[in-house]
């Protein structure tokens, strides 16, 4: 498959192993970027292995733990130094829902494309090694519970998904959950979830699309594809929270309010090459939504501005991943009650009313423009497509929704999504 | 790519950075202030109140639907501190023409509004709006005080503050919250105006541009600018020895930051750059260094642990997030990796692998249109211009001898610790 916007081209290959490579060729570009991903994240603590019968679960954090040891090699060199001794810049990550292996140079990388593959099939985990991390994720943990902003988001959504769903669980797990961890659990995983199956790996820079399409097939495990895994993510309770609050040592009270959105059902297949038009259009429509409601263009932004009840513009999203999906809107104020109840009587009057026309035609002009950016370079285009795939839609696709998208789809959006039975708030407050 | 450098008028230098890698032009202007204590905050305050309207767009939100309409350009406007620098910037950015739907001259505009941001702000009475200031005083008191939300941020500011004391750099990058009552829309523009007359100014512009007619643009806009610049007034920052000393603060936080500071004693700005440069890039710059594989990897002590050399103080920063209760044995560690520089236990591959990180690195600057202007600014600032390949020239040169020589003059002046209460 093929796609052409903004004189970027996307091809796109499944292989016979089950993985998918996605190559975009940037020509005159002096740095490559290459990141190889696995649709296993911090969500998945239940699941069953295909072709076993039993449910396995694991401790909180193992998706992320693996991601800290996979670089651990046999021959006793990191794989993060073996990138780093060629000029890869190399990193990981873990999000909800998979994790991320990748690099970005400028010189050697087919080299260093050669040690990303190699040292993401080849995990070398020893009770030694394994112990030995327990100690710099802890700190990577107490480096997350001083951080406010996350400690604000993390209440959101348990307030939005209960303490019966993966969605709760932080991302690293607990300084307990992870001391349980065994390289026997780890390699479990890696079984199930590291296979080409159950992969991605998209490769940005100026290279030739034919040679690094074989390159790639010829290192990648030849095995055949699997079925998917089955994945528990518990339970979504029917009510939401309506709020949590708490004291940390900051300077003014954080607060992120957001709307669960039921709708969303599970990603059957990823829908990657048909495109899942849908959940772009509704991502698009709720963007445009919270320009509209609160922007910097808007008259509500500009009075609670001007009488100091905030400092600085919103910060506004819309998340939809495998089988969930909330919008969310946070600031800072010293009076967050007060924010907060005007932001519900702006959507209120703006369900009343509509939306304008002109300034429609504005904010769909300006997230295009925005939109654009993101083609810039090769990082920014690999990090989202990356992400873009494990909710199952196609970055590409977005240039031409940012110009089509119309209103009345817009306001039906407007006047489903906002159910405030679905609402929640989360505020951190000084001490 | 194709960089051409011109001055526009004294004192005010335009750098065209003609390329077409990107989908987007970005226009970025510098204006380089003094820092000092009298001055720190209403610097800090006056990008904030010009960007809140112009003659021809007086309102935040006419600016905002202007913005909107050209394809979300992105205007912003702020000051931070480079070395004894005080530096107030404005950007602006916008997708390239081809890029819009009936191929329109966004670029041109842009450079209008960024001017008149600059140049011709929204005045009541002949001075600054007043309630603007009002506001953007409150704003940036707010900005001050969230100083303690990021804890490790904090710390890195707070062991620079204690360590330059009696240097401008020792000041607050935001200013003072003390200072606010007494500023006022009259005396803020009397500061504005000084600065519009005397600071020394760089507007980068970068993109698929017709340098010409970006020329005549600029020129048309700063003729009027009336201007007293004196180049010899550039301020150099020295400082004496000083003692080691331990400050210990406390907060309520369940992980400790450790910051260390080191400054290079009896070495010139210039002249010790590139084997700091490298030097910091074995301590602690890459995943190959030595507080990556020792304090973090071999002893489990920390997550982040890394060393960043601020090249216009000749200062190296060590900073690690460690468990509180560790606090003697992450010190001592991380001391010992200092010895082991100063007395050159690091191999030949160390200096050339640090050597390669840093030539990927300066390499990369190419592919982002905001980094190479970053960096184009501070060498400004350093009195040193010089294209990539003549950095990465530099980095090449550097043997294992000098960086054991720039360790030795690498003093330890500070040690700060913020833990729990």
């Amino acid at each position: 498959m093929v796609k052409e916007k903004l004189n970027e081209k996307m091809y796109l290959k499944h292989l016979e192993n089950g993985l998918d490579v996605i190559l975009i060729p940037k020509e005159g570009a002096i740095k490559n970027y290459a990141v190889y991903g696995t649709h296993f994240g911090s969500l998945n603590n239940k699941f069953t292995v295909p072709g076993e019968s039993v449910v396995t679960e694991v401790p909180d954090g193992v998706a992320h733990f693996l991601e800290h040891k996979l670089f651990e090699e046999e021959d006793g060199v990191n794989a993060l130094d073996k990138l780093s001794k060629i000029g890869a810049n190399a990193n990981a990550y873990t999000s909800f829902n998979h994790t991320a292996y990748l690099f970005e140079g400028t010189e050697n990388f087919e080299k260093a494309l050669d040690i990303l593959i190699s040292f993401v099939q080849n995990p070398y985990l020893t009770d030694e090694n394994v112990e030995k991390e327990k100690g710099i994720i802890g700190q990577e943990i107490k480096m997350y519970d001083d951080d406010p902003e996350w400690q604000l988001f993390f209440n959101f959504l348990k307030c939005l998904y209960g303490d019966k769903h993966a969605l709760t669980i932080d991302i690293a797990g607990t300084v307990e959950s992870i001391s349980e961890i065994t390289p026997d659990i780890l390699y479990r995983c890696y079984h199930t979830f590291y296979d080409p199956s159950n992969m991605v790996m998209c490769v940005v820079g100026d290279f030739d699309v034919e040679h690094v399409f074989d390159f790639i097939e010829k290192r990648v495990k030849d095995t055949k594809e699997k079925p998917a895994i089955k994945r528990y993510y518990g339970e979504i309770p029917t009510e939401v929270k309506k709020s949590i609050e708490r004291k940390m040592d900051i300077s003014m009270p954080m607060f992120m309010l957001g709307f669960r959105d039921d709708s969303k059902k599970e990603l059957v297949d990823s829908g990657y090459e048909k495109g899942n038009m849908d959940l772009i259009h509704k991502h698009i429509a709720l963007e445009i939504i919270f320009e509209m409601l609160l922007g910097k263009s808007s008259k509500f932004y500009e009075e609670l501005y001007n009488e100091g009840l905030v400092k600085k513009e919103f910060g506004t999203d819309y998340t939809f991943e495998e089988n969930y999906a909330y919008s969310s809107i946070s600031n800072e104020s010293a009076s967050p009650e007060q924010v907060i109840e005007m932001i519900k009587q702006r959507i209120e009057e703006l369900k009343r009313s509509g939306l304008d026309e002109n300034e429609f035609q504005r904010i769909k002009r300006m997230l295009y423009g925005e939109y654009v950016y993101l083609f810039n370079d090769v990082t920014k285009i690999g990090s989202v497509v990356i992400s873009d795939y494990f909710k199952g839609v196609n970055s590409f696709d977005y240039v031409d929704a940012y110009k089509d998208i119309e209103k009345f789809f817009v306001e039906q959006v407007l006047q489903e999504h906002f159910d405030f039975g679905k609402m929640a708030v989360s505020i951190i407050r000084p001490q | 790519m194709d960089e051409r450098i011109l001055e526009l008028f004294e004192g005010i230098t335009l750098h065209f950075i003609n390329t077409k890698r990107f989908k987007t032009d970005f226009v970025a202007a510098f204006l380089f202030a003094d820092l000092n204590r009298e001055d720190v905050t209403k610097n800090a305050l006056i990008p904030a109140v010009l960007t809140r309207g112009t003659e021809k767009m007086p309102t935040m939100k006419d600016i905002s639907v202007y913005l909107e309409e050209s394809y979300g350009s992105v205007l912003d406007a702020s000051s931070d501190k480079i070395g004894d620098k005080q530096a107030l910037q404005f950007y602006i950015t916008a997708i390239n023409g081809k890029y819009t739907f009936e191929n329109e001259d966004l670029l041109s505009k842009n450079i209008d509004l960024l001017c008149d941001v600059m140049l011709h702000p929204k005045l009541e009475n002949g001075v600054f709006d007043a309630e603007y200031v009002k506001q953007e005083k409150e704003t940036l008191r707010e900005l001050i005080k969230s100083r303690i939300n990021n804890k490790g941020a904090y710390a890195n500011s707070r062991c620079i503050e204690e360590m330059c004391k009696d240097e401008p750099y020792g000041l607050y990058k935001f200013g003072y919250e003390e200072d606010l009552d007494a500023i006022s829309s009259e005396n803020l523009y009397a500061q504005y105006e000084k600065l519009l007359k005397t600071s020394e100014m760089h507007i980068y512009i970068s993109g698929d541009i017709d340098e010409e007619k970006v020329l005549q643009q600029f020129k048309r806009h700063f003729e009027n600018v009336e201007r007293h610049y004196d180049a010899a007034a550039q301020s150099a920052g020295a400082s004496n020895s000083h003692e080691l000393k331990t400050v210990i603060e406390e907060q309520d936080v369940t992980q400790g930051k450790l910051v260390l500071g080191l400054r290079a004693r009896e070495s010139t700005l210039l002249d010790d750059m590139y084997p700091l440069i490298v030097y910091n890039a074995i301590l602690g710059g890459t995943p190959s260094s030595k507080l990556f594989q020792n304090v973090r990897e071999k002893a489990s002590l920390a997550y982040t642990t890394r060393s960043s050399y601020l090249k216009h103080k000749n200062i190296v920063l060590v900073s690690s997030g460690i468990e509180i209760a560790n606090y003697e044995k992450a010190l001592e560690l991380i001391q010992k990796q200092l010895e082991d520089m100063r007395e050159g236990n690091f191999t030949e591959e160390d200096v050339s692998d640090a050597k390669i990180a840093l030539e990927n690195a300066y390499r990369s600057y190419l592919d982002e249109q905001t980094a190479i202007i970053n960096l184009y600014m501070g060498q400004q600032l350093l009195g040193n211009v010089e294209p990539i390949p003549e950095m990465i020239q530099n980095i090449e040169r550097v043997t294992k001898e000098e960086i054991v020589r720039v360790a030795e003059k690498l003093e330890l002046e500070i040690i700060y610790f913020l833990k729990n209460k």
